[in-house]
């Protein structure tokens, strides 16, 4: 048994125990002198009780003394661990909850172990010696998926044995608990425990009434638990990203001390982490398109990042493309360093692609992998209206737009090109648009058409709505009106913009030019290095409708608000900006530079473009409607308004670039953080309602478990009935695999089952069960970086939040330890303080020393 | 004050009126020691006494003529001499010669602890009122007095005369009187025993702190010597209560030493002490025939007076 002291410092206060002692003697300095004439009844007395009256001071004052001690010793709150005294002491009633780390930074794994495995044990030991017959107990697992309570209510500890009983099923529950792969906030633990604590004591009053019911000692019980003590623990590695950001401590741990001090829950932090944990993980892994073409070779950039303290050599990062290892690659990283690789990769099958990039492993195996779901098809069908052909070739709208998405007859170039465009006229166009036939196109190409019909524009609608993809190529034939009446629909229908006119350069020494707004929009990778760039300046323009378009960007120069919502709010990809001819071939300036004055208003029915001062106009805006995406490039597709198509070399790659990204839009969010659901729309008409989904195993390398979904019926405004997969339960990284199975459909003899099939010629062309696949990572921004927040210096960020700091093993040492929690004695010191104040009082008084 | 006094007054002094009451301020000690002048304390002292009852004590004890002197209230109509009103208008009491001259000794204690004064008035003081009332009264009684005043040892005797002008000598004697050095009270009582020779009335008049065996063994010497004793037992009474409260160094007048004391844890045993000493003296009076009167020097001084008219009276009994 021994003793310790929780706040040990205040005992350096204990000396103050001599003040009783200090004022005698003061007293006794400052006495009156007193002539006294009948001095020898006074003799007399003194000499018949000088030792009476010795004991009596000597007493009074070490009750004195004792008391001041007492006071010092409670202050300083004593706890006694081990022994019978220190169990008789703290049998009181408990209310215990014990909350579990359960974030991915718990699967690091030290000493052979990890850190969840040694929180299990830690909570075990909690469970058999803190526990004992009557308290009670709640186990909370904090991850991804927020907090968990494996007992709805609290469970009443109901044997002392931990072999028998509720021990027993929650020693074997505990075994069963899981780390999760994702972050968790320290903050939502403890919400979630100050929203645990009340059912303690409505199981309580159920109890009591029970009791009362039963005739017995009902009230007794409750008014013992009534005090019960509430403790709860929380078992964490201390990760510093579950209780403080780079600003500091996380706003939602605000007010948690003061709650949780309000319901008189006494907080142990148990400390189960690695001292200094090394980390390194895979923290990107991309491409330039999703869509890649079967048998072209992509290119994929992988970042691995250091959290290690020191420089890391020789590790090796390998790319698996359908589980197959491809290419690895050593890399060294400094400390906190992040390295990028550039991989290659090739697709040989349509379908759907699974590749993963993996670092060799170390301590936290779980973000050393990385997948990335793509899908490779043959073909990617573009369906081009052209709505001023022309015999000649050049002169046409499309001519050249034709040209750049499927680029002549070079094998080599055709090869490794996916677009096909089709080109039809404007009088083809309710052919094309028929029934299904507009499912087959990846994205649809309207080039100066005049205008549109209803039941196109509706269809369009509906095409878009479900995942396709629009382009507006504006130009002279268009009419303004019926497309801002039709189309634009005030902000509701297809076109991201109202047209507000034309607008010409005027003089010939003017015109305008493209400027991007920035170059990291997938639109313009292509011009994203600084030797690109000179690339993208180089066409000129001479005439563009002018389109007026709600941003969402907030401030500066925003006409009026957004009432869109944000999924539906135009981006402004590029601009024009106005120049004269001196300026061309100049080094490209910035955005706002090399402006040139107003040339005095242009010619003809348009205006002069934006002048000094005013907002450029948008060249190229884009939106989402629906499932799809909307383009409108703001000028012509062929020569008429530009010499793009004639004289820029950045044609070919913007178009392509523009349609590629387009034709993604419709495809599902395939790439996924843990916990982000899986939602996929299909026809009703195509699939049976049940799905059979393969979830990743614990272990990545294992097989998944299959589970059968049932899609849901939803119905849209315009389209055709419609179900829905949504599966939020992405828990684990790794790829998921939904498999749909096709009405009626039965595999032929020669049909290939599986999900590598030839889907080129649109989604709607299959006849056997289609396959999708998820990819799901882990949240590397917060949980890779192990570093360890320090007990005092969460408590100097949240001086609020009042803990005992426990680190794990330190139990066998004595005082602070888990398996014998020390006893508090200062209630008892109370008492006795209590207890002397009183004997003080009546000494006193019986020994005279109180005046009457 | 007023009503302190009123109560003082008690229930002798209910029917004497208005101005008995005012003249019985008087014989309280705080009012007397402001006055400088002795003779006029014993006067006031006597004369207010005097007034509140309803018997002149002025008459004496003598039965043969001897000279007139003139009528004062209280004095009975029956000695008044009518034909000399006849002859003078004047209204006088006819006086008797002394058949028993009583003598009177006033034997005060002048010890350095008899200055001991927790108010305004000192032991000493005290006892120089009583004694001067005394001898006032026992003057006017036409009776002899000395006065003996002693610290170790008896420091100044003044023989016993019932002359009016021995009065003057004796106030001017306890005008005079200074406290003086340590008590000697055992060895004085036999002293005076030897010395007054003539039997009569021995008033002492001291705090008594000393060995109260010696002090008794003094007394019943007096006795032995056939005279009346009286013991007034002068105490402050600070003395008598013990009513300090704080830390305080007792310094022992008479050269007693000094002891730092909370009051408060003693004063019980101090109390006892004092109670037992004082019964030890009342005890060896009771035996010894002796008339023991404790006095506070907060009390008023007809106390004093009437212990002596009572043993005044016995004696003449006899």
């Amino acid at each position: 048994m021994s003793l310790d002291f929780l706040n040990p410092g205040l005992l350096r206060f204990l000396p103050l125990a001599a003040i009783p002692v200090l004022l005698y003697l003061f007293n006794r300095q400052r006495h009156k002198r007193v002539e006294w004439a009948a001095m020898t009844f006074l003799v007399r007395a003194l000499k018949k009780n000088r030792r009476r009256l010795k004991i009596e001071n000597l007493l009074l004052l070490a009750v004195r003394m004792a008391v001041v001690a007492l006071i010092v010793a409670a202050i300083a709150r004593p706890a006694i661990t081990g022994g019978g005294l220190s169990k008789a002491l703290a049998d009181r009633r408990k209310q215990v909850v014990i909350v579990l780390d359960g974030s991915l930074s718990m699967r690091h794994v030290d000493d052979g172990k990890t850190a969840f495995a040694r929180a299990q044990d830690a909570a075990a030991r909690i469970v058999r010696e803190r526990l004992k017959k009557d308290d009670q107990v709640g186990v909370i697992v904090v991850g991804a998926a927020g907090a968990r309570l494996v007992y709805e209510s609290p469970r009443l500890v109901d044997d002392d044995d931990p072999a028998r009983g509720l021990k027993a099923a929650l020693l074997a529950d505990l075994k069963e608990l899981e780390p999760s792969h994702g972050p968790a906030d320290a903050a939502k633990a403890f919400q979630a425990v100050i929203r645990y604590l009340p059912r303690f004591d409505a199981g309580e009053a159920e109890e009591a009434a029970r009791a009362a019911a039963a005739g017995g000692a009902g009230a007794e019980a409750e008014a013992a638990r009534a005090v019960a003590a509430k403790e709860v623990y929380f078992i964490t590695d201390m990760q510093r990203s579950a209780f403080a950001t780079e600003r500091g401590v996380r706003d939602s741990m605000l007010g948690i001390g003061r709650d949780l001090e309000a319901r008189r829950a006494a907080l142990t932090i148990v400390d189960v982490g690695a001292e200094e944990p090394d980390n390194v993980a895979v923290t990107g892994l991309e491409t330039q398109d999703e869509i890649i073409g079967v048998d072209i070779t992509f290119k994929l950039r992988a970042t691995v990042k250091s959290f290690a303290r020191r420089p890391l050599k020789n590790l090796m990062v390998s790319l698996y493309v359908d589980d197959v290892a491809r290419e690895t690659k050593p890399i060294e990283l400094e400390p906190g360093e992040e390295g990028e690789l550039e991989l290659y990769a090739v697709a040989h099958k349509p379908g759907p692609l699974k590749v993963s990039v993996d670092v060799s492993s170390d301590l936290l195996a779980s973000d050393n992998r990385r997948h990335l779901v793509l899908e490779a098809r043959e073909a990617l069908q573009v369906l081009v209206v052209d709505g001023k052909p022309a015999p000649d070739f050049g002169w046409g709208e499309t001519d050249y737009l034709v040209i750049a998405l499927a680029p002549g007859d070079d094998s080599q170039i055709r090869r490794r090109n996916l677009l096909k465009p089709t080109v039809i006229t404007d009088a083809q166009l309710d052919e094309q648009i028929q029934g299904a036939e507009l499912a087959r196109y990846s994205v649809v190409i309207l080039a100066n058409v005049l205008s549109l019909t209803d039941t196109q524009v509706e269809r369009l609608e509906t095409y878009v709505r479900d995942g396709g993809a629009l382009l507006f190529f504006l130009g002279s034939q268009v009419d303004q009106a019926t497309y801002n009446e039709k189309l634009w629909k005030g902000g509701k229908g297809l076109l991201p913009g109202r047209i507000a006119g034309l607008r010409e350069a005027g003089a010939a020494d003017r015109f305008f030019r493209l400027r991007a707004e920035e170059f990291r929009h997938p639109v313009l990778r292509s011009f994203e290095t600084p030797e690109d760039r000179p690339l993208f300046y180089e066409p000129t323009f001479e005439k563009y409708l002018a389109l007026e378009v709600e941003e969402p960007a907030p401030g500066a120069g925003g006409g009026g608000a957004a009432p869109a919502a944000a999924a539906s709010a135009a981006i402004v990809v590029a601009r024009f900006e106005r120049r004269e001819l001196a300026d061309a071939g100049e080094r490209p300036v910035g955005p706002d530079g090399g402006r040139p004055r107003d040339g005095g208003g242009g010619a003809g029915a348009g205006e002069a473009g934006p002048g000094p001062g005013s907002p450029s106009d948008p060249a190229l805006v884009e939106r989402r409607f629906g499932r799809g995406r909307v383009a409108v490039f703001a000028s012509s597709a062929g020569k008429d308004w530009n010499d793009f198509p004639g004289r820029g070399r950045s044609y070919v790659p913007f178009c392509s670039r523009l349609v590629s990204y387009l034709a993604e839009a419709g495809t599902a969010r395939r790439n996924l953080t843990v916990g982000e659901p899986i939602e996929l729309v299909l026809p009703a008409a195509e699939f049976t309602r049940e799905v059979l989904l393969t979830v990743p195993a614990e272990d990545q390398d294992a097989g998944g478990a299959q589970i059968e979904r049932s899609l849901e019926q939803i119905s849209e405004e315009g389209g055709v009935d419609r179900v829905r997969l949504f599966h939020p339960e992405t828990w684990r990284p790794g790829v998921y695999e939904v498999r749909f199975k096709r009405q009626g459909a039965r595999p032929g003899p020669g049909a290939a089952p599986g999900p590598r099939r030839d889907r080129g010629t649109g989604p709607a062309a299959e006849t056997d069960d289609r396959v999708e696949l998820f990819g799901v990572n882990v949240d590397v921004r917060e949980e890779s970086d192990l570093t360890r927040i320090d007990p005092s210096n969460l408590r100097e960020i949240a001086p609020e939040l009042k803990f005992e700091h426990v680190r794990d093993g330190a139990e066998t040492k004595g005082a602070g330890g888990l398996g014998d929690q020390p006893a508090e004695l200062w209630r008892w010191l109370l008492f006795a303080l209590l207890g002397l104040l009183v004997v003080e009082s009546t000494l006193a008084c019986h020994f005279g020393r109180k005046a009457t | 004050m007023a009503d302190r006094f009123t109560a003082l007054g008690g229930a002798g002094a209910a029917g004497a009126g208005e101005s008995a009451e005012d003249v019985r301020r008087y014989l309280d000690p705080k009012t007397l020691v402001k006055l400088a002048r002795l003779d006029l304390v014993a006067r006031l002292v006597v004369e207010g006494f005097v007034t509140g009852m309803h018997q002149s004590p002025y008459h004496g004890f003598s039965i043969e003529f001897a000279e007139h002197r003139e009528y004062s209230p209280g004095d009975d109509l029956k000695h008044i001499d009518w034909k000399v009103y006849g002859r003078t208008d004047r209204y006088y009491i006819k006086q008797y010669e002394e058949e028993t001259n009583l003598v009177a000794y006033l034997v005060l204690d002048t010890s350095e602890s008899m200055k001991y004064a927790s108010g305004e008035v000192s032991k000493l003081q005290y006892g120089c009122f009583i004694a001067a009332s005394l001898a006032y009264l026992i003057i006017n009684q036409q009776d002899s007095v000395g006065l003996s005043l002693f610290d170790r040892t008896v420091v100044k005797q003044v023989p016993p005369s019932s002359h009016a002008s021995h009065l003057k000598l004796c106030l001017h004697e306890l005008n005079r009187v200074q406290p003086g050095g340590d008590s000697g009270i055992g060895d004085v009582l036999h002293d005076v025993a030897e010395r007054f020779l003539r039997k009569g009335l021995v008033i002492v008049i001291s705090d008594l702190l000393g060995d109260p065996e010696e002090i008794l063994v003094g007394l019943r010497h007096l006795r032995h010597r056939k005279h009346e004793v009286i013991l007034f037992h002068v105490l402050d009474e600070f003395e008598l209560a013990f009513p300090f409260e704080s830390m305080a160094k007792f310094v022992g007048l008479e050269n007693m030493g000094e002891e730092l004391v909370n009051p408060l844890s003693i004063r019980k045993a101090y109390l006892e002490e004092l109670a037992s000493y004082q019964e030890a003296l009342k005890r060896g009076c009771r035996a010894s025939r002796i008339d023991y009167v404790p006095m506070d020097t907060s009390q008023p001084l007809d106390i004093a007076l009437t212990s002596y008219l009572a043993t005044r009276q016995e004696m003449k009994l006899k």
